[in-house]
């Protein structure tokens, strides 16, 4: 669909044993989760809180601009690790086995404009489950932006790079305003009734955000109101900057595909194989990977949700290995060049475009060589007799 | 931290998460949390060669239980929260807790406790439950049946029982098997000693048959147990065979059973029937399709679920107790308070689940 797959198609029995070689890394890899995972997370978690409360605490000081620069920049840190590597995997189960009712997935509440119960619903089961399925995967543009193809082209795509830059400045609030689905209550397959009820928790947590970051610690801070406030600010969008660039990287690369939807009898190989193609990584330091909550294993990611994140790098060598092996291609670049790619999709697709001849000749069955021409004569004759 | 009230509580707990306090808190003394129980471990000493008494002082949060009935010990081994339920020895009036811990043979917890749980180590609890507990009114007669770590609530009840009424006629049979396997023996003589109308007796195992229950070895101690108001806490044999007994003479009224250990697992063919117990929203439905989630749904309930094939867990919910089966994985879960994917899971035993 759209995008050319550089894989290989496989037969039913290929898929079903790749399907088979990656659950048995899956349980060999969930039997091993144990101490040093739940240490782990521990370690995230307090590393989100001392960040937190060293970056509030130097924005206290924040009339002096080496205390701004600080505060600012420790507390965008803590936002970041505490939505991408503490709050996403948790919420996405991963760490549900240490019976830690603090790190539950079903009642941690994340520091985000979005409230964690419409993610559950919009990232959990909705994306992860329709994943790059065009037309039930929202999270394909974000409803506002053309990404493929099969998406109808509309006006207002021209100025879509202007779109994904004031996505990407406030996307805490686009995510927690799209998690309300005001598109499918425009096309009617969302009642007003149920748009009601989410409204409640929906305000409920915009206006506790902003309290917090707006009002709480700038008013706690006396006469440094005003350093708290543009610091807390700044925090936000500095998280909300690094996580657009990182999520968009995810599905929107040049090589991620796209899929129809037609995957009501998809076996599970069939599941992994979409998963693998709709997805793409980055290759980076340790550091950066652990900054990106480890999205930078986007593959793994979609492959393992539940597992936690921290095993995505030593499972990724092997799920590479078999990757090679089935012919499957596996979607990896630096951020610079994966996220230009990104980039690219943006403004291609701001333009209506066909769809690619390329795609479609490989369908074709007739060779255009084995098509000859009518001789004009032959096909006067034909007319004549038609008309007569 | 109950130093606030519980309008402050609430409040507190609206404006910052709970473990976020608990965590700031524990920084200046590690027994301080907002809702939580934390205890510190001040003795532990061996009762019989694999029954440990630990003597524990809890924080603010405890509160107060009736004689007979358990707390949950909530340890952390390897990361991982894992609860058990241990019966409280020590009287409701008592300012430490004291609980009897066996050593079971594969027992995860059990044997953490005995070998890993030093004096002076905090340890959380969790709920205090159990309907072994003495009536309101106190009948004339009472007869106390024990079989080995069992003693433990029954010692509790005895304790209360004479307290409230010291002259009360009471017999107490503890089956063990031998007599280093007494656990608790010397307060209990020392109980009969202060009270007379308390009769105390032993049969251990290694005596022979007279060392086992039977209605014929009980009635040669105690001729009048069927006139008896009966508490009995054993293993799953006595328990059997000591409620038959009862049964056949039509006195099971009289008796009040507290089971050790995990339910027994049943048949698990599609469909058997299993009560599934939704605390939540009272509901109780039965097992009849392939996964919980769908017997829920047969029933008519609702719950949360997502992909329905064990990847997304929005199903995800709290087993309070019970078997069950990942159907994916194949592992069982008997452990209280714990997490599975209803979509995924079938029951191999009553479950009760927090939804």
């Amino acid at each position: 669909m759209g995008t050319i797959s550089k894989s290989r198609a496989l037969s039913a029995e290929e898929i079903k044993s790749f399907g088979e070689e990656l659950d048995a890394l899956r349980k060999e890899t969930m039997a091993t989760i144990g101490k040093k995972e739940a240490d782990y997370i521990y370690r995230v978690r307090n590393l989100v809180r001392y960040t937190e409360i060293a970056g509030r605490s130097s924005l206290m000081l924040g009339w002096l601009p080496p205390f701004w620069l600080a505060g600012a920049s420790l507390l965008g840190v803590s936002k970041i690790i505490e939505n991408m590597e503490l709050g996403h995997n948790v919420i996405h189960g991963q760490y549900d086995w240490m019976n830690d009712p603090s790190l539950r997935g079903s009642n941690y509440e994340w520091d985000h404009a979005s409230t964690s119960a419409s993610w559950r619903h919009s990232h959990n089961y909705l994306h992860h489950t329709y994943t790059n399925v065009v037309g039930r995967d929202r999270d394909v543009g974000y409803t506002v932006l053309r990404l493929t193809d099969e998406q109808p082209w509309k006006p207002y795509h021209l100025v879509q790079p202007l779109t994904a830059a004031a996505l990407a400045v406030n996307f805490q609030w686009g995510i927690s305003l799209y998690d309300l689905e005001l598109d499918n209550v425009a096309n009617g397959t969302k009642s007003f009734a149920k748009l009601g009820e989410d409204l409640k928790p929906f305000v409920a947590k915009v206006i506790r955000q902003s309290a917090k970051d707006h009002v709480f610690f700038p008013v706690l801070a006396g006469p440094s109101f005003l350093p708290v406030l543009t610091g807390n600010i700044a925090a936000n969008t500095i998280r909300d900057l690094w996580t657009f660039g990182i999520i968009f990287c995810g599905h929107f690369t040049e090589d991620a595909e796209m899929f129809a939807d037609n995957i009501e009898n998809e076996t599970r190989g069939e599941w992994y194989l979409r998963q693998l193609r709709g997805s793409g990584n980055l290759v980076g330091s340790r550091t950066f990977e652990f900054m990106t909550g480890h999205l930078s294993r986007q593959i793994e990611h979609h492959m393992f949700p539940d597992i936690p994140a921290l095993r995505y790098p030593e499972m990724a060598v092997k799920v590479q290995e078999i990757c090679a092996r089935y012919g499957q291609h596996y979607n990896t670049g630096t951020f610079t060049k994966q996220f230009s790619t990104v980039v690219q999709r943006i403004f291609k697709y701001s333009l209506p475009t066909r769809h690619s001849v390329e795609a479609v000749a490989s369908k074709v069955v007739t060779k255009v060589a084995d098509i000859v021409p009518m001789p004009k004569t032959r096909r006067q004759s034909l007319m004549s007799l038609i008309a007569a | 931290m109950s130093v606030l009230s519980p309008i402050a509580r609430r409040v507190v707990g609206k404006i910052a998460k709970e473990d976020w306090l608990d965590f700031m808190v524990a920084h200046v003394n590690p027994m301080l949390a907002v809702n939580r129980v934390l205890a510190r471990v001040v003795s532990i000493d061996d009762e019989t060669p694999d029954i440990k008494r630990f003597v524990l002082v809890p924080n603010n949060n405890w509160q107060s239980f009736n004689a007979g009935q358990f707390v949950a010990v909530r340890a952390k081994i390897d990361g991982i929260f894992h609860e058990r339920c241990y019966s409280l020895v020590s009287a409701p009036t008592d300012n430490v807790i004291e609980i009897g811990v066996k050593r079971q043979p594969n027992g995860r917890v059990s044997n953490w406790m005995h070998d890993h749980l030093n004096v002076g180590d905090i340890i959380e609890l969790g709920d205090v439950g159990g309907e072994f507990v003495l009536p309101a009114q106190l009948p004339s007669k009472m007869l106390l049946i024990a079989g080995g770590s069992g003693v433990t609530p029954i010692y509790s009840i005895l304790v209360e029982a004479l307290k409230r009424q010291a002259k009360l006629d009471v017999v107490v049979m503890y089956y063990a098997n031998t007599e280093h396997d007494l656990a608790f023996a010397k307060e209990m003589v020392e109980l009969a000693v202060k009270h007379p109308s308390l009769q105390l007796h032993y049969a251990l195992a290694v005596t022979g048959d007279a060392g086992r229950f039977s209605p014929q070895q009980l009635s040669a101690v105690c001729a009048d147990y069927t006139d008896r108001m009966t508490y009995i806490c054993g293993p799953q044999g006595l328990m059997g065979a000591v409620s038959n007994a009862w049964a056949e003479r039509g006195i099971s009224a009289q008796l009040t059973q507290e089971l050790f250990g995990p339910a027994a697992l049943s048949s698990d063919a599609v469909g058997n029937a299993m009560p599934i117990t939704l605390r939540r929203s009272q509901h109780v439905l039965l097992n009849t399709q392939p996964s919980i989630l769908e017997s829920a749904e047969a029933a008519g309930v609702r719950p949360a679920y997502g992909c329905r094939i064990g990847i997304c867990k929005t199903c995800s919910c709290t087993k309070v107790s019970g078997v069950v089966r990942d159907k994916i994985t194949g592992a069982i879960d008997d452990a209280p308070n714990s997490q599975i994917r209803i979509c995924v899971s079938e029951p191999l035993s009553p479950v009760v689940l927090d939804i």
